[in-house]
C-alpha cells in the first residue's frame, strides 16, 4: 500500500475514533479544505496525516463542545490518548513506539448548543 | 493544498488568464492577431485557431466576448485565492509538550467570551477583542446594558466572570479584561439571541 494511501485511511479511522470522544463535536475544516488529508482521489477533512523519516505526525482540528465543566486540556489529553490507541491498534508504532510523532490539537471552535439561563441580580 | 498542486493551479490559471485575454483582443478588434502571435506559432494549428477570433460573424462575436470574459475572471479569482498571503497566525498555544501542541484559536475565546456575557440578563450585547501579550491575554469588552442596570456592578461582574471561564476552560491565564460599558445599544454589534451553531463541521 503507498504512502499517500495508507495516510488516507490512517485518517479515516482516527476522525472516527475522535468523533466518538463525549467533548468532541465534530472535527472542524476551514472552506478551502487546506485541513485535510488527501490521497488517490480520497479527502478526509479534519486531520492532517504525514510521514516524514518514518514518522506519522498527526495534526487534528476539533470543535469542542460546551459544557460547564469543560476543560480543553483534559480534552486535548483525551484525543491524544484515543488517536495513540487508535495507531497502535493500527499496528503503527507497536514495533518501536519512536514511529509515532507529534500529535497536535487544535481547538477550533466551542459549540455551545444551549443557552446558558440569565442570572439578575435582586 | 500541498506546494505541488498550488503550482499546477498558479500555471494552469495563468494559462487560462493570457488565453482568454488574447481572445478578447482578438475578437474586440484591439489588436490584429499577427501583430501578438509569434511568428513561429502563427502557421500552427494553434495560431491558426487563435487568428480565427479575430474573423468571426457578429453573433458568435458577442458570445465569445462573454465565454472569454468570464474565462479571465474566473482565472483572476482563482489567481488571487493561490497567490493571497498566507492567514495571519490566530492560535493560541497552551501546551507544548514532546507528544506535540495544542491549541485553541481565538475565534474559541472569543465564542466563550460571548456565551459567558449571554448567561448575564443585564448584558445585552457583548463585543469582545482579545490580545496575545507575554502575561497573558489581555481581553477588552465593549459592552451594552439594560438601561435599569448599575453600568459599575454589572461590568465588574463580567469581568470576573470571563477571566474565570477563560482560566478554567481553557486553562489560558487571563492578565487583564477590561470592560467598556454603555446604557446604548452597540451599533456595530448584532443583538444577544440564540446562540449560533459552530462555524463549519463536516460529516
Amino acid at each position: 500500500m503507498d504512502q499517500q494511501l495508507q495516510a488516507v485511511i490512517i485518517a479515516e479511522e482516527l476522525v472516527g475514533v475522535i468523533r466518538e470522544l463525549p467533548g468532541v463535536a465534530d472535527v472542524y475544516s476551514d472552506l478551502f479544505g487546506s485541513i485535510a488529508t488527501y490521497g488517490r482521489g480520497r479527502r478526509v477533512p479534519g486531520i492532517r496525516v504525514r510521514t516524514e523519516n518514518g514518522r506519522l505526525s498527526v495534526e487534528v482540528h476539533i470543535i469542542a463542545n460546551y459544557a460547564p465543566d469543560l476543560d480543553i486540556h483534559a480534552l486535548a489529553r483525551a484525543v491524544r490518548t484515543q488517536i495513540k490507541n487508535q495507531l497502535l491498534k493500527m499496528n503503527i508504532g507497536n514495533m518501536d513506539t519512536g514511529a509515532i510523532g507529534e500529535i497536535d490539537v487544535v481547538v477550533d471552535d466551542i459549540r455551545v448548543d444551549a443557552a446558558p439561563q440569565p442570572t439578575r441580580k435582586a | 493544498m500541498n506546494v505541488f498542486n498550488r503550482i499546477v493551479v498558479i500555471l494552469l490559471s495563468l494559462l487560462l488568464l493570457i488565453g482568454a485575454v488574447l481572445v478578447l483582443l482578438f475578437v474586440l478588434g484591439v489588436v490584429p492577431p499577427q501583430q501578438i502571435i509569434p511568428a513561429g506559432i502563427a502557421n500552427t494549428p494553434l495560431g491558426q485557431w487563435l487568428a480565427g477570433f479575430a474573423n468571426l460573424p457578429a453573433n458568435a462575436r458577442l458570445t465569445t466576448t462573454a465565454i472569454a470574459a468570464l474565462v479571465a475572471l474566473l482565472s483572476l479569482i482563482l489567481l488571487y485565492f493561490e497567490l493571497r498571503p498566507a492567514p495571519r497566525d490566530d492560535t493560541i498555544v497552551i501546551r507544548e509538550d514532546g507528544l506535540g501542541r495544542v491549541t485553541v484559536r481565538k475565534d474559541s475565546v472569543h465564542d466563550l467570551v460571548l456565551h459567558t456575557a449571554s448567561s448575564m440578563d443585564d448584558v445585552l450585547q457583548v463585543h469582545p477583542t482579545i490580545r496575545r501579550r507575554d502575561e497573558g491575554l489581555d481581553i477588552r469588552c465593549r459592552a451594552s446594558l439594560r438601561p435599569e442596570s448599575s453600568v459599575q456592578t454589572v461590568s465588574e461582574e463580567l469581568q470576573t466572570r470571563v477571566k474565570e471561564a477563560v482560566q478554567r476552560h481553557l486553562g489560558l491565564q487571563v492578565a487583564n479584561v477590561e470592560v467598556q460599558a454603555q446604557l446604548q445599544p452597540l451599533g456595530d454589534v448584532e443583538p444577544r439571541s440564540t446562540p449560533r451553531p459552530a462555524r463549519r463541521q463536516l460529516r
